[in-house]
Formats: structure tokens, C-alpha cells, sequence
């Protein structure tokens, strides 16, 4: 009789360490590489490199907007009504302040692994006979004197029948699935390009230079 | 939609850059001064926004 497949055996000798961690690392590595491409398309887009590799320093591409305010001008006649004209100035700001940072990464990995592992012996014995047996006589008889006969007749029958059948059944059957779901979204603007980005955009605010007599 | 400062009053100011290349002005909530691109730096945005989007394309 085959012996039943241990379980212990069949889940012994996974590569549980490759299941788990290819997709993680395969997943790091990713937005390593998303993030160095985009760190790159910073530098290379939104600055200005000046000065040999080794004494660089990194200017910040600067865009022309228009700033439209509105003015309100007294009257010059006393007791006229003041009235409301427009005034358009440039400021310079930093390109990238208009580049919506935020990147696709990868931010959520779902790892799935089933195997089943089946194993089934069954045997099957069974038996029959079957006997019968069927017996006729007649006895036909004529006794005389003169023409003597005798007639005995008779008939008999048996039948036996036997039959037996074995059935043996093994199977033994392996299943995995593996499944590795990996969702990518929009991550928060890492801490880093923030600072710089608020710096950037505190940058355009005009400064009030001191007066002569040194108010302000 | 991104944001930045209002040069005049200091509140944010939000705007898509999208639009504000296609030449669309957003205002400030705070003293209504109204922001938009200079002509001349257009085709400067346009290429770096466009090369932005290349890049979330490509990954």
C-alpha cells in the first residue's frame, strides 16, 4: 500500500524568503528608480547647473508671471470719487513651483500564495459467488408382461458463479498559485522637495527695503 | 492643483498649471490680485510640463 504524501515534506523547501521578498524588493527598487528619474528631470529642468561637477552650485530656473492688482486712485478734485484702475507687474518665480511634484510610486504590494497538496489512497475488495443448482427427474415406468419398457427420464443442472474485483485508487495532486498585486498611486510630496519648494515660494515675496532715515 | 503665496498679501493661491499655460489667470482669495503667465516664458513651461508628463507616462 503506497504511503500518503507527508505535508511536512511538501511545504518543506519553499522558497519562502524569494516569494516574499522578490516582490518587495522588485517593488523598492522601482521607486528608487521612479524617484532618482524624477530627481534627475528636477535638476536638469528646474535649475541652472553653474560651475565645474566638483564646485557646482544648482540656480533655480526662473518663469516671467503677471501680477494684475487693483488700485484704487483718489480723486484729484476734493470731494470727487476715487476710482479703481489696474496695474500689472511681473515677478519672477521659480519653475519649479509649477510643476505638480507629486509622483507615482508604488504604495501598496499584495502577495498571495496558496498550495494544495493532495494525497488519497482507496481499495476496494469485493466478492460474490452465486450457486445454484436445479435438479428434475421423472421416472416413467412400465411394467408388464409382454412388451417390458422402462423409460427413466431425468434432468439436472447447477451453476455456480463466482466473481471478485479488486480496486485500488491512488492519487496524489500539487496545486500553487502565486500572485503578486502591486497598485501604484500618487504619493505626498516628499519632506525635502517641500522645504525647497517653500523656500522658493517664500522667495517671490517683495521685500521692503528700509528708507533713507532707516524706517521701513 | 498646485499653489503658491500671492507676491502681493501672502495668501495661497491656487492654480492648475495646465490651465495656466493655456493662458487662463487665477486669482487670490485674499486681495483678488489676479496671476498669470508671461508670454514669453510659455514655451518654457509648456516643455517642462510636458517632459514632466513623458516622465509619469513613462513610469
Amino acid at each position: 500500500m503506497p504511503e500518503l504524501v507527508s505535508m511536512a515534506q511538501q511545504f518543506t523547501g519553499l522558497p519562502m524568503g524569494d516569494l516574499i521578498g522578490g516582490p518587495l524588493i522588485a517593488a523598492a527598487s522601482a521607486n528608487n528608480q521612479m524617484a532618482a528619474t524624477q530627481t534627475k528631470f528636477i535638476m536638469d529642468t528646474c535649475f541652472q547647473k553653474e560651475g565645474s561637477d566638483d564646485d557646482a552650485t544648482y540656480k533655480p530656473v526662473m518663469i516671467k508671471m503677471l501680477l494684475t492688482q487693483g488700485v484704487i486712485n483718489p480723486s484729484s478734485d476734493p470731494g470727487g470719487d476715487p476710482t479703481i484702475t489696474t496695474v500689472d507687474t511681473t515677478f519672477d518665480l521659480p519653475l519649479m513651483t509649477i510643476i505638480p511634484m507629486n509622483s507615482l510610486a508604488v504604495d501598496n504590494v499584495d502577495i498571495s500564495f496558496d498550495m494544495e497538496v493532495k494525497s488519497s489512497f482507496s481499495d476496494e475488495r469485493s466478492e460474490e459467488s452465486a450457486t445454484s443448482t436445479a435438479a428434475q427427474a421423472s421416472l416413467e415406468a412400465k411394467v408388464g408382461w409382454g412388451p417390458f419398457s422402462a423409460t427413466v427420464r431425468g434432468s439436472i443442472s447447477h451453476d455456480s458463479s463466482s466473481s471478485s474485483s479488486y480496486n485500488s485508487h491512488y492519487q496524489k495532486s500539487n496545486s500553487a498559485q502565486y500572485s503578486v498585486k502591486v497598485h501604484a498611486g500618487q504619493l505626498p510630496l516628499p519632506d525635502g522637495v517641500g522645504v525647497v519648494l517653500d523656500a522658493l515660494t517664500k522667495s517671490i515675496q517683495p521685500t521692503i527695503m528700509p528708507t533713507e532715515n532707516g524706517g521701513s | 492643483m498646485n499653489e503658491l503665496s500671492c507676491p502681493a498679501c501672502g495668501k495661497k493661491i491656487l492654480f492648475d498649471p495646465q490651465l495656466l499655460l493655456k493662458g487662463q489667470s487665477f486669482s487670490c482669495s485674499g486681495c483678488r490680485s489676479v496671476i498669470s503667465l508671461a508670454n514669453e516664458d510659455k514655451k518654457q513651461v509648456e516643455s517642462a510640463l510636458h517632459k514632466f508628463n513623458q516622465l509619469q507616462g513613462n513610469n
